[in-house]
């Protein structure tokens, strides 16, 4: 009595500090839900990643406004900016009319070194003077109230209305309304904003979600909304850390009912979740400790790895009452219980060799999540309850009934003739080249990309040309020089870049240059002695010109809003410095690219959908690969150990028949294979091998129908816990996620069919 | 050109004065003819030329040179445009955006209030004349490059408005066949 009492108290403490050691360190995980830790991890992608999400249009949010009138739009347009003035980190990314007279005036004043005379008409001829003085004049007629500052002074010939239009030329032009941008017919209004931090920062993210949700309820008069990327992030965040928490809660349930369904008592069912809580909770331990921060696929993963933890108080459990002693129990089935653990964890570590952040943390919790569970089980739950001290009956199901009837073979043929078609149809595997396929359907924010890009017909797709050097100034020089390109190649090609505004230094010296020997000083004289303008109209042009060609100008100050949005689209990665100008289409960009090859121009094209696809699909192949490579091995260990081919094959055929069914079920639904596939057929070979290992390491030695029906009973409730944890992983609307329930359901029961079906008819007619 | 209808909006409140209050015309409504003439130390010969203004309600007003090079400012409902000859308008930031920033529309408006935020206003009757002298306050950017407007009205008719820059040029405008409180002609703003 005190012995059992010592026992059940040991029993509450061991589950009540599991417990609490998982709540405190599931609470401080910081969870990262982004697609990214899904995609192999080469080079290119790695830097197109960082470039992509710190470039200056990823912390860009939109504002939407549809109205059915003019007046209704004017009046919702007003409503809606008041609103919105109140959240003050959301600053006008457009400029404003200040911002533009700074631009206007700081051309006009740096007009003379700001032309690009390398790209555009020589504007010094004596025609050409004379031209651009009348045209100034016609300039001045046209404008009766132009502020006639220094900085009309400054610039006689007009270069600085020659520069605006050589950027308007890359940029499609819209009405400037009341802040932002209006469509022809005033029924559509757009405002762009900079949100000062980045898509991964969810808990800022989370605010423009509350402004989304308050601009619903303004008015229904009209519709407005907030759209950025971080509305993506945020809704894939969300999504899954909900859907963890009914998953975990959902596979709990589900394994205990199972369990309790073929243990029927409470006491078994403690002492069998014992070894999974305690796995588990040690292993969040050591994750919010050595690493703060983890994947979402994980953690997903480890909410449902209770599944997997459970067969080894299942398989230890269901052989209790046969044996008399814990030593002759362990001597049947111990080594297969570890057999079946290190097959387990070959395939789990097969999974860091992807290279693949999500992947490496599903393969570190899995590893540790089974070995703590495998231990807790074989030391501490075995010494709990040992044969020599159980007096209860459970459940058992005649399993071998099946064997002894004329149903085997039709079952056998049926189930065989399956398999084989499995394999045929995996043939026809496609593999997934689009890392946005791993993510859930934004079906909501997709909707809304749309309606802006039919009406203001802007692509959406996130590409852009990034020019590069060991310095800013490097990559800056070398947009000029693709801008000077694509002038002279094709104007339609052209787009906007801050730098033509703020040439470098160097730049600056070359025009210098060019300008003492083609500016003649004598052809403005008399074309201004010609012209309506007194001589000396143009005296602070003329002093730019002195300075310039005694090696003393100076750039007058630069305007802060150009200055910061060149500096925001210039991002450092690996010691180099990468200048991003956004295309926004993958048409065009692949337009400009074909005109910069030829231009020895040092740039890259960054596209995260092009960029990942070749990796990923580089991978896919290389672990469909190692699934194949961890198959052999597991079989030559197996036969290495047993010495019997059958053995190894049979151990090993169920695994293989799992992986089949489910590559055929994608096959069929027209489903590309993804790496949470692959993740899925890994642990669907080390799980069938398991099965293998049980059912053939008992009928090959001759255990009798009581063992056997034990087996198999283990082996069901196994896979039904397995597939209880995984299956509703198949829910999820994370299509990574989604893809690994799927096929683990599929793979899982498969497996187990293969075992109680195939395998004993094979053995038993090799054995006759 | 926010400069530009600043200025033309002096031009068009100062129209229909009272007293120290930069006067509206009578509901709004106002048509009226003009002939200009600026004088610069830049500019060998003055530039003459000559137009029309007219107003319908409160934001609807059309600025129209004709000579010596025509080009149309239309002020209709919060959107601003400029048109040289027969190009297309360019349309820009809407009024009431800037009302909010207390510019343009504030002398439109008649606002006095607002007004005087941005300038100083002197008053004098001379000879059954009204006089006023309009200083841009110091921290206006709007104005940096104007000196003082002159408004000379007569009852509530406007004859001349004289802006004076800094720079030393003139611009004078002198308004003929002015007419108020009539609503225009909508083919001005079709």
């Amino acid at each position: 009595m005190k012995n059992t009492l010592i026992k059940y108290f040991l029993l509450f403490l061991i589950i009540s500090a599991s417990v609490l050691i998982l709540i405190f360190s599931i609470s401080g995980i910081e969870i990262d839900s982004s697609i990214y830790s899904l995609l192999p991890s080469d080079y290119n992608l790695k830097r197109t990643v960082k470039l992509t999400s710190h470039s200056s249009v990823s912390d860009k949010v939109l504002l939407y406004i549809s109205a059915d009138s003019r007046e209704i739009m004017d009046s919702a347009i007003d409503e809606v900016n008041s609103f919105i003035s109140e959240y003050k980190f959301l600053e006008d990314y457009l400029p404003d009319g200040d911002d533009i007279a700074d631009i206007r005036s700081y051309l006009q004043d740096n007009s003379l070194v700001l032309y690009p005379y390398e790209l555009m008409e020589a504007p010094f001829s004596r025609e050409s003077i004379r031209e651009r003085l009348d045209a100034k004049f016609d300039y001045l007629l046209s404008s009766p109230f132009e502020d006639l500052s220094e900085s009309f002074f400054s610039d006689p010939l007009n270069l600085s209305l020659d520069i605006l239009k050589m950027q308007f030329k890359a940029s499609n032009l819209f009405s400037m309304y009341k802040g932002g941008v209006v469509s022809e017919d005033y029924t559509a209004y757009l405002r762009v904003f900079s949100s000062g931090f980045y898509p991964e920062e969810y808990g800022k993210s989370a605010e423009l979600e509350k402004i989304d949700k308050k601009l619903k309820e303004i008015n229904p008069s009209y519709s407005a909304f907030i759209f950025s990327s971080h509305l993506y992030f945020l809704e894939s965040s969300q999504t899954i850390q909900k859907e963890i928490f009914v998953i975990f809660f959902v596979s709990i349930l589900l394994t205990l009912f199972i369990f309790i369904y073929f243990f029927r008592r409470l006491s078994l069912l403690i002492y069998s979740i014992m070894p999974i809580l305690a796995g588990i909770s040690i292993t969040f331990l050591a994750v919010r400790i050595f690493y703060g921060r983890f994947g979402a696929i994980a953690i997903a993963f480890g909410a449902t790895s209770a599944g997997i933890c459970i067969d080894y108080s299942i398989h230890y459990i269901s052989k209790l009452n046969l044996y008399t002693t814990l030593t002759e129990l362990r001597k049947k089935i111990g080594l297969s219980m570890f057999m079946g653990y290190v097959t387990t964890l070959i395939s789990f570590m097969i999974l860091p060799f992807s290279g693949i952040n999500s992947l490496i943390e599903i393969a570190v919790f899995g590893v540790a999540v089974l070995t703590l569970s495998f231990i807790f089980s074989w030391f501490v739950l075995q010494a709990f309850i040992k044969p020599e001290n159980v007096n209860y009956e459970i459940k058992v199901i005649n399993f071998t009934g099946l064997y002894k009837s004329r149903f085997h073979r039709l079952a056998f043929s049926v189930m065989a003739l399956l398999i084989i078609i499995s394999v045929v149809f995996s043939v026809f595997l496609k593999l997934e080249s689009n890392p946005f396929g791993l993510d859930m359907a934004h079906n909501e924010l997709d909707k809304k990309a749309s309606l802006i890009m039919e009406n203001f017909g802007e692509s959406t797709d996130n590409v852009f040309i990034a020019f590069y050097g060991n310095t800013p100034d490097h990559a800056i020089e070398s947009s000029i020089k693709a801008t000077v390109l694509l002038y002279n190649e094709n104007e339609d090609l052209l787009f906007l870049n801050p730098a033509i505004f703020l040439a470098s230094d160097s730049i600056i010296k070359r025009r210098i240059e060019y300008i003492k020997t083609a500016f003649n000083y004598n052809y403005f004289k008399e074309a201004i002695s010609k012209s309506e303008f007194t001589e000396d109209s143009f005296y602070p042009f003329e002093e730019k010109y002195n300075s310039a060609v005694s090696g003393e100008y100076n750039i007058t100050h630069k305007p802060s809003y150009l200055a910061d949005e060149l500096k925001k689209s210039i991002v450092e990665y690996d010691d180099k410095f990468y200048y991003m100008i956004h295309i926004g289409s993958r048409e065009k960009a692949a337009g400009i690219e074909d005109v910069l090859k030829k231009g020895g121009i040092d740039y890259i094209a960054v596209d995260i959908l092009k960029d990942s696809a070749y990796g990923l699909l580089e991978f896919e192949k290389r672990a469909l690969f190692l699934v194949v490579f961890s198959l052999l091995i597991i079989s030559f260990l197996l036969f290495f150990i047993n010495k019997k081919f059958i053995y190894a094959f049979t151990s090993v055929l169920p695994a293989v028949s799992g992986v089949s069914s489910a590559i055929a079920a994608a096959v069929l639904t027209n489903t590309p294979i993804n790496i949470m596939h692959i993740t899925a057929f890994i642990l669907i070979v080390g799980i069938g091998v398991d099965y293998g290992i049980f059912v053939s390491n008992v009928i090959s030695n001759n255990g009798n129908v009581a063992e056997i029906n034990r087996t198999i009973q283990s082996i069901l409730s196994s896979a039904l816990t397995t597939v209880a944890g995984f299956g509703v992983l198949a829910f999820s609307s994370s299509r990574a996620v989604h893809s690994l329930g799927i096929s683990m359901l599929i793979g899982i029961m498969t497996a187990f069919l293969t075992a109680y079906i195939i395998l004993p008819y094979v053995i038993g007619n090799k054995k006759s | 050109m926010r400069k530009i209808l600043l200025i033309a909006i002096t031009v068009l409140s100062a129209l229909n004065l009272t007293a120290m209050e930069i006067p509206v015309p009578e509901n709004h409504y106002l048509f009226t003819k003009f002939e200009f003439e600026r004088t610069a130390p830049f500019l060998r010969n003055p530039v003459k030329g000559e137009g029309i203004i007219v107003m319908s309600g409160k934001d609807r007003f059309l600025f129209n040179q004709i000579k010596p090079v025509e080009i149309k400012i239309i002020m209709n409902q919060g959107s601003v445009s400029y048109q040289k000859g027969d190009a297309k308008p360019i349309v820009m930031s809407g009024m009431p955006d800037d009302m909010d920033n207390g510019n343009i529309a504030v002398l439109f408006s008649g606002d006095t209030e607002r007004i005087n935020e941005f300038f100083n206003i002197e008053y004098k009757k001379e000879n059954g004349k009204d006089y006023f002298l309009l200083k841009p306050l110091s921290d206006n950017k709007q104005f940096r490059t104007v000196d003082s407007i002159d408004i000379i009205s007569s009852k509530d008719k406007i004859e001349i408005i004289k802006l004076n820059y800094k720079n030393r040029s003139v611009l004078k405008y002198v308004f003929k066949d002015t007419v108020t409180g009539i609503m225009p002609d909508e083919k001005y703003f079709n």
